[in-house]
């Protein structure tokens, strides 16, 4: 074969590709290049609403409201990490917040029957692991689609806390146990924080360069694709609804011991705003995009949006509001960075 | 034959699914460093046979030796370990990964922290695209890609698995002459190298030009192999359908001087400047490489994307249209490319599918009027011999060429004026070719006017009165069919020579 003309075809391509490639950029612009990145759109977004909060409001830079703001959305951004994992492989959870609930009440109940701390958390995230497990089965074994199965699991395993406790919360737990949700580290940094900033950390990594968790992105890209390409589809969609489900019970547990009280109708808002959260951060609905850092920052933006609600005095009932449209939009933004990747 | 000779053997291999036996006592000896084509209809067993080596069908009975020694083959990952790969039909790369990662997926080189090396993993890439020389940056997402690209990227991932059967389904079908060059320079290399290359097609041209071997499946059953020297394009075909196809094209037929269909200047997204009139009994052609503008400009006539100016006219009126609806009114039909995801509803029926464009003409007041439908379905799978089971069949279980027809029956319903067909026999068998080649000349005959774009170079030149050549949004060449030669529309299509 003729080595030059095969260069020249070479380079003709090769423009070609450019060529290709620039014309699809294009009409995306300056913002779907920016969303592109959606880390750092993110932090710059952040960084703005402290900046200028932090300006105009004393109450948003008070120690105190920093230390409940960032309380407060720890617990979402641990379910976030798994909320990820499953996004990136093109499932996700609705039960995650029924899920936390029963992982609470049984940590709370074990803890009023005088079992010793550690073994009552092991037993919330057994639970956790437990429901997980559940999902895992009907969506990966069986079958179902994962709105349907998880919709299914949120009330079954919400049905069942409410049912053993007959909607009542399980109050007045040990000083021993509360020192996981409620210390405070450093004067400002809340222990839930601190756990949050190590599995974020841990599972960013694991993320970005894990070859065990990188199959995610496979499997969420193509599931056909996936298994012809030798990777099991099914014990990868098993080990991460289990996962999930054991980061649920975590933050069921946490919260608990920070509420210092077990709730059973407790966390009903968390899926849609971990969702939510994860979409604005990057995760793909279709799977195969998304990464840990940019689904906690998701979930930390949702917060501090309705951080900024309550400090500016809006009513409570009216966050529900604030929370669909930011999903819808997240939703929309990615419809339509797809579509702009999907043409030309 | 000698044994060193012989690569992979396959012995008295058998499959059956739910309902055909898909592959009948299959015997079939493939030599080292040959590129050997496995041709047949569709449901003649070849992607069976091929999927079965690739781990992804166990086969029911038989044996498969490589090398000589017998193997069972237990998953695509063990099949790529054995050392074959498959390219399959539908990619299967990841589109949101790098080329590095896809390439490398599942043994990306590691850290001693045990996360992956992405410098290592990113030079690896270079060095295994190397050969290509088409060298791109690892680190691209698989998405920003030509298909062609994709293609290469697929092959060079199995080489770089130390594939020693690299196995091909249908590589070309969506790649244009151009692309489909480039493909064969490589597939002639990995010969030279001594890879042995299984290859999958309905195109007999290539056939010819690119395999030492054939070997013709027909309803599962091995029709014989030849060495292609041996071989004419006539004998393969008679192989593969059992018949002789005394022609490939329908005659030309008459084309009015009445002009049905006219654009002006239609600018668009992928296109500038696009003008042409459309006669009545016309089928102009629309020929390009991939990524010339023509499926852009077909949707955008269609209302199907936006159009940023220009001007249409039916029979001299000036016309709007703003979506596909405004454009079925005013008497167009568009029969997509992409019959999987625009042109069918793969869970519905035949007959539904047939009069999805038609619902109104068969409605009274807000009810279906069945019986009327119906008929027309009825009138429809018979005049374009669909071959399904039922009127109430799913689409989905129908093969490639039957579903090609429902998609044109679903457009002959509302009786076009203009007719748009965008690569109107990818995929589908000779058979079926030749029937919608002949549907396509029929309806010219009727008064109504095709423009077909189409990749295929002989399939632009043997059917249309008048071709268009479309390279990077603009028409930049026109001929009759007398004018036209595989060597002008080419040279126009790849800007050999000016326009």
């Amino acid at each position: 074969m003729d080595p030059t003309s095969i260069k020249a075809i070479a380079v003709e391509s090769r423009q070609a590709e450019r060529d290709a490639a620039a014309a699809r950029r294009r009409p995306i612009g300056w913002l779907g290049r920016i969303l592109r990145v959606r880390e750092m759109f993110l932090v710059i977004i952040l960084l703005l609403i402290i900046i200028v909060m932090s300006a105009f409001d004393p109450g948003f830079r008070s120690a105190a409201n920093v230390r409940a703001t960032l309380l407060g959305f720890s617990m979402e951004a641990m379910v976030a990490i798994g909320m990820t994992m499953l996004l990136v492989s093109g499932g996700f959870d609705l039960s995650v917040g029924a899920n936390m609930a029963l992982a609470g009440m049984v940590t709370a109940q074990a803890l009023k029957f005088g079992v010793p701390v550690v073994p009552c958390v092991l037993a919330g995230l057994a639970v956790g692991t437990a429901a997980g497990l559940l999902n895992a089965w009907v969506v990966a074994k069986v079958g179902v689609n994962a709105l349907i199965a998880t919709l299914g699991t949120m009330t079954i395993v919400r049905g069942i806390a409410l049912t053993i406790w007959a909607g009542q919360p399980v109050i007045n737990l040990p000083e021993e146990f509360r020192g996981m949700g409620q210390g405070v580290v450093g004067g400002i940094f809340p222990v839930p924080f601190i756990i949050l900033i190590v599995l974020t950390a841990v599972f960013d990594i694991l993320m970005r360069r894990g070859r065990w968790f990188r199959q995610l992105y496979f499997v969420g890209g193509s599931d056909k694709a996936a298994r012809l390409s030798g990777i099991n589809v099914t014990r990868i969609r098993i080990i991460t609804y289990v996962a999930a489900g054991l980061l649920a019970g975590l933050a069921g547990v946490v919260s608990t011991s920070r509420l210092g009280a077990g709730y059973p109708n407790s966390y009903d808002p968390t899926a849609l705003r971990v969702i939510s959260g994860a979409v604005i951060g990057g995760c793909s609905l279709f799977g195969g995009e998304g990464s840990v850092v940019g689904s906690v920052m998701g979930v930390l933006f949702i917060a501090m949006l309705l951080d900024i609600m309550v400090l500016r005095g809006v009513s409570p009932y009216a966050q529900g509001i604030v929370q669909g449209v930011a999903l819808i939009l997240a939703v929309v933004v990615d419809i339509w960075t797809k579509r702009q990747a999907a043409r030309g | 034959m000698p044994d060193h000779e012989t690569m992979l053997e396959i012995k008295s291999v058998s499959k059956a699914f739910p309902g055909t036996q898909a592959l009948d006592n299959v015997n079939l000896v493939v030599r080292r460093g040959e590129v050997h084509a496995i041709l047949g209809e569709n449901g003649a067993g070849k992607s069976t046979l091929m999927l079965i080596l690739a781990g992804v069908h166990p086969k029911d009975s038989g044996e498969i030796l490589l090398e000589g020694r017998p193997i069972e083959i237990q998953n695509p990952h063990h099949a790529q370990s054995l050392g074959i790969s498959m390219v399959h039909q539908d990619l299967s790369l990841a589109p949101s990964l790098s080329v590095a990662e896809n390439m490398f997926a599942n043994r990306q080189p590691l850290t001693r922290l045990g996360l992956i090396d992405f410098p290592t993993l990113y030079q690896q890439t270079e060095e295994a695209l190397a050969p290509f020389e088409l060298a791109t940056d690892p680190r691209t997402m698989v998405r920003d890609l030509s298909v062609a690209f994709q293609q290469v990227v697929e092959i060079a991932t199995a080489l770089s698995r130390n594939a020693k059967v690299l196995i091909l389904d249908e590589p070309t079908s969506a790649l244009t002459a151009h692309e489909t060059t480039i493909l064969f320079r490589i597939i002639s290399r990995l010969r030279d190298q001594g890879v042995t290359t299984l290859y999958i097609t309905h195109k007999l041209s290539e056939v010819m030009e690119i395999a030492d071997r054939f070997t013709v499946l027909r309803d599962g059953q091995v029709m014989g192999t030849l060495d292609t020297k041996d071989a004419t394009e006539d004998d393969i075909v008679r192989m593969m359908v059992g018949r002789e196809l005394s022609h490939y094209f329908p005659d030309l037929g008459r084309v009015t001087e009445d002009c049905l269909f006219e654009v002006k200047n239609l600018n668009g997204r992928t296109f500038r400047d696009v003008s042409f009139r459309l006669y009545r009994g016309e089928v102009l052609g629309i020929a390009g490489l991939a990524g010339a503008g023509r499926t852009d400009m077909a949707r955008a006539i269609f209302g199907a994307e936006p159009l940023l100016s220009g001007e249409i006219l039916i029979s001299g009126q000036q016309v709007t249209i703003h979506s596909p609806a405004d454009a079925v009114n005013l008497g167009l039909g568009y029969v997509p490319e992409d019959r999987k995801q625009a042109g069918l509803f793969l869970s519905l029926s035949v007959r539904e599918n047939t009069v999805a464009a038609s619902l109104r003409q068969f409605s009274s007041f807000i009810f279906m009027d069945h019986r009327k439908a119906l008929a027309a379905v009825t009138d429809m799978v018979k005049s374009l011999d669909i071959k399904t089971p039922s009127l109430e069949q799913q689409v989905m279980n129908l093969s490639g060429g039957n579903q090609q027809k429902v998609m044109l029956a679903k457009w002959l319903v509302i009786k076009p004026k203009v007719l748009i067909v965008d690569e109107p026999t990818r995929g589908v068998d000779v058979g079926v070719k030749a029937d919608v080649h002949q549907l396509l000349r029929d309806l010219a005959a009727r008064g109504v006017g095709v423009i077909m774009i189409s990749s295929e170079l002989p399939e632009v030149l043997g059917m249309s009165d008048r071709i268009l050549v479309m390279r990077e949004g603009r028409i930049v060449g026109e001929m009759t069919h007398d004018r036209a030669t595989e060597e002008n529309v080419m040279s126009y299509a790849a800007g050999v020579q000016a326009a």
